[in-house]
């Protein structure tokens, strides 16, 4: 953890200096090469993603330029994010046959346009055309017998998320990549069974930068040196279990954020209302750790599902003004700036019931999975701990990936709940996962970050 | 086994080839989802029926069976006694150690010319291994039973088809010779693979959701599914659908949700009685979900009544074409052509063996174990 005196970084400055770096890191590459830009969460990808394509067809005035994306909605948001951005710039939602989204129409006019072909008027005056890596694959499938005249770039957002044989069937597509992303989330999953690929490093269940990087060992990843949304601390434990090689800092100061909550209002109970002890050391410390009694639970744990809603519950009936960079002067806490976040999709259901019960709009926070909630940010985070009330510690729960998405939404803090015993089952459970040769270790180690986490959140042990 | 006989490395009678050639395409095609040439018996039962081991409890055949037709009056004595039997992937260290000197005397007789010494070490070799192999036989046989009192789903004979139509090709190739495979899927074959596995997959699950209730109960659970009372049926809205230039027949069904549902507008939904019935949510709000009815009514013939519970889930039965691969490995899965060695290429597909004879008599021999060791522990 680095505690070195932190001057005030500007983003505006640092963007404009990187998008430069990669421009020219594109032209050293030329023809058949790829740049990598690695961001730890809130690093600003999405920004630096509509500056480098500005800055490209800016300087080029006949280039036409590629975005490929991994889902609809990513594509959609680059969309909106360029058109809002940078107004004029002709830019194009290649879409299949059942055409754009809602999102999508709203934006439509004479520099947003859309259609299901790369060939159609309306998409080939685009500058910018951007698809999913899906799509894109129709595309080059349909053009192969007919020639593909190759886009000279492409940029690929969120790249550590694309499956290996995704990228196979675009490549022919594009010259040279420029490719965005963050290797501490989830890695792209397939429930086929990959077992007879294990080893190969074209295997298609592989992280498509994998395979890029093992057979192009010369590429040197551009890292994104800040968080901008992380607070400074949470950036020290994030980075340390999830980023040890590269790190990372926080782009604020200690004193730019912080999170005031309302008074403590009586509760029904005597004495002072238990979560509350929890949400105040969540507010002064950055996290809050709540620790049930020890115990085997289904995975729908009732008493952790309740504990959840309760704390989001008496957060919202406090009310918290919420002071950040962007907003010394504060501002109230909304119900959609709260996040609940669980591994399993019946754990959401369960907290929204939970929710409901109390009479808080379950639609008004988030309540999400880690997969789904990729990607976004909110100013106060509740964590339902993998690992709690289970008997077993399998890969899915130990994935780095999921609890660094966990741990990594919020910009004032995050309230973890889990369960005692934890600690123990991580140091009992046996490994069951066989070993194949010639597959890279899982870095960084799930087992190895959960335990750091672990003893990151005892310090904050509340309950 | 596939290897054995090639480049005059070993000398096998061709019956072996035969089976390395079978075993070989059975393996890759174990891997096809919703198969059923060859399966696992514990993974035939552990989908259908639960029990209170993790999953990799329940890979051992035994316990699993315990489980499945316990006694409940008896508690857990039958299903901690089965734990003590390995019907599973691994077999009992203990009892493999025991194997262990049986077969190094055999070995032993047979330098030594031993024709006796190595009928007899055989002979207990054989008294060991034959009941286990009975055990997990007829284990097998009980687990097969016990499937078949499940009744046949209705898109079974759909994927038999498909798995019939897969061992023809192979067949077919068995005609002109012994077929061959190669030692790895290269670039291309893989996501070849990937693409038909993910879209035989993908059918999987939407027929499984159609075929039993309760997996469609799980999609529900998980918010995925519309349902509830059609409380209004609406056979009067015409609309031009996407493509069309006249207005065509677009039923609007209201329906009160009995659970949560976490889809959103304009998310596309199948009716469960029907799927071929496919709908797009309208609006979904404080209880209540309207879809519009998009194809498959049959001109509103086709639709649940008023009154009725029906079931409407997002699933996607994509049955279009898949995109073809690319004709050759594009250069973001191969290193730069002046980087290639001449040793780096064209070795995936020749059938040729791991390791050449002399290779693997150099191999040193690693893992000999002390009599005294603990089973299954390799120092």
């Amino acid at each position: 953890m680095s505690s070195k005196p932190k001057t005030k970084r500007d983003f505006t400055t640092l963007n404009a200096d990187i998008t430069t770096e990669v421009v020219q890191r594109l032209d050293r590459v030329g023809k058949h090469g790829a740049v990598i830009a690695e961001a730890p969460p809130g690093a600003g990808k999405s920004t630096l993603t509509g500056s480098v394509a500005k800055a490209l067809v800016d300087r080029e005035p006949k280039l036409r330029l590629a975005i490929v994306t991994q889902t609809n909605e990513q594509a959609d948001d680059i969309v909106g994010n360029i058109a809002q951005r940078y107004a004029g710039l002709p830019i194009a939602r290649l879409t299949s046959g059942d055409g754009p989204s809602h999102a999508v129409q709203k934006l439509l006019g004479p520099s947003v346009t859309t259609g299901s072909k790369g060939d159609d008027p309306d998409v080939h005056a685009a500058r910018v055309v951007v698809s999913t890596a899906r799509k894109w694959q129709y595309e080059r499938s349909r053009l192969q017998s007919k020639g593909i005249t190759a886009f000279p770039i492409a940029l690929i957002d969120e790249a550590y998320q694309m499956r290996s044989d995704m990228l196979l069937g675009i490549a022919d597509l594009f010259d040279t990549l420029f490719c965005v992303g963050d290797p501490g989330q989830l890695d792209p999953f397939s429930i086929v069974d990959d077992s007879l690929w294990k080893g190969l490093p074209y295997s298609p269940t592989r992280a498509a930068l994998a395979t890029l990087r093992l057979f192009h060992q010369d590429l040197e990843p551009l890292l994104l040196p800040i968080s901008w949304r992380l607070p400074p601390s949470a950036a020290g434990i994030v980075s340390s279990a999830f980023y040890p090689f590269t790190g990372f800092d926080a782009g604020t100061v200690a004193e730019e954020r912080s999170l005031e909550l309302g008074v403590a209002k009586p509760w029904c109970g005597s004495g002072p209302a238990p979560t509350d002890l929890a949400l105040e050391k969540a507010a002064s410390e950055g996290w809050a750790y709540v620790e049930l009694p020890e115990r085997f639970t289904l995975r729908t744990d009732v008493e952790l599902a309740a504990t959840l809603a309760s704390l989001v519950e008496r957060l919202l009936v406090r009310g918290a003004t919420v002071i950040d960079e962007l907003h010394p002067g504060g501002k109230e806490l909304t119900p959609g700036r709260i996040a609940v976040i669980t591994a399993h999709n019946d754990q959401v259901h369960a907290v929204r019931y939970e929710l409901a019960k109390r009479k808080v709009d379950p639609d008004g926070v988030i309540v999400s999975t880690a997969n789904k909630i990729q990607g976004r940010e909110y100013d106060v985070v509740f964590v339902w701990h993998p690992l709690a009330g289970r008997r077993d510690a399998t890969t899915f729960h130990l994935e780095a990936g999921r609890m660094c998405v966990m741990l990594s939404r919020h910009r004032q803090a995050c309230i973890v709940v889990g369960r005692a015993g934890a600690t123990q089952l991580l140091e009992e459970f046996p490994d069951s996962d066989p070993v194949f040769l010639g597959e890279p270790e899982k870095f960084p180690d799930g087992w190895q970050a959960n335990h750091e986490v672990l003893q990151h959140l005892a310090r904050f042990r509340v309950g | 086994m596939r290897y054995l006989g090639l480049g005059d490395t070993h000398d096998v009678p061709e019956a072996t080839q035969w089976a390395g050639a079978h075993l070989s395409w059975l393996a890759e095609h174990a891997l096809f989802p919703g198969q059923s040439i060859f399966l696992a018996a514990t993974e035939l039962l552990e989908r259908h029926f639960v029990t209170g081991q993790s999953e990799l409890e329940n890979e051992n055949l035994a316990s699993l069976l315990a489980w499945i037709d316990n006694d409940p009056r008896q508690g857990l004595t039958q299903i901690l006694a089965a734990d003590e039997t390995a019907l599973g992937p691994v077999p009992d260290p203990v009892w493999e150690a025991s194997l262990e000197p049986l077969v190094k005397a055999w070995t032993e007789h047979q330098r030594a010319g031993d024709q006796a010494g190595m009928a007899k070490a055989a002979a207990r070799v054989e008294a060991l291994v034959a009941p286990k192999l009975r055990e997990a036989y007829e284990a097998t046989w009980k687990a097969l039973d016990r499937a078949r009192q499940i009744p046949v789903a209705g898109s079974v004979a759909s994927r038999w088809e498909t798995d019939k139509r897969q061992w023809g090709a192979h067949a077919l190739r068995a005609e002109q010779r012994i077929p061959r495979f190669a030692r790895r899927h290269d670039v291309l074959r893989a996501a070849y693979m990937m693409e038909e596995w993910s879209g035989a997959l993908e059918q999987l699950a939407f027929h499984e959701a159609i075929d039993d209730p309760l997996v469609l109960a799980e999609l529900d659970a998980a918010g995925r599914c519309v349902s509830g009372k059609v409380c209004e049926v609406n056979l009067e809205n015409h609309e031009v659908k996407p493509g069309n230039k006249n207005k065509t027949l677009v039923p609007i069904l209201h329906i009160e949700l009995a659970g949560p549902s976490t889809l959103l507008v304009e998310d596309s939904v199948l009716w469960a009685g029907k799927p071929t019935v496919r709908a797009e949510i309208r609006s979904i709000d404080e209880g209540k979900a309207v879809l519009a009815v998009l194809s498959g009514h049959k001109h509103g013939a086709l639709l649940p009544a008023r009154g009725s519970t029906a079931v409407f889930a997002a699933m996607s039965t994509f049955g279009g074409q898949s995109p073809t691969g690319p004709d050759e490995v594009p250069w973001t899965h191969r290193v730069a052509e002046e980087a290639i060695e001449p040793d780096d290429v064209g070795e995936a597909d020749d059938g040729s063996p791991d390791l050449s004879a002399g290779e693997l008599l150099g191999l040193p021999v690693v893992g000999v174990i002390g009599s005294d060791a603990v089973p299954g522990v390799v120092l």
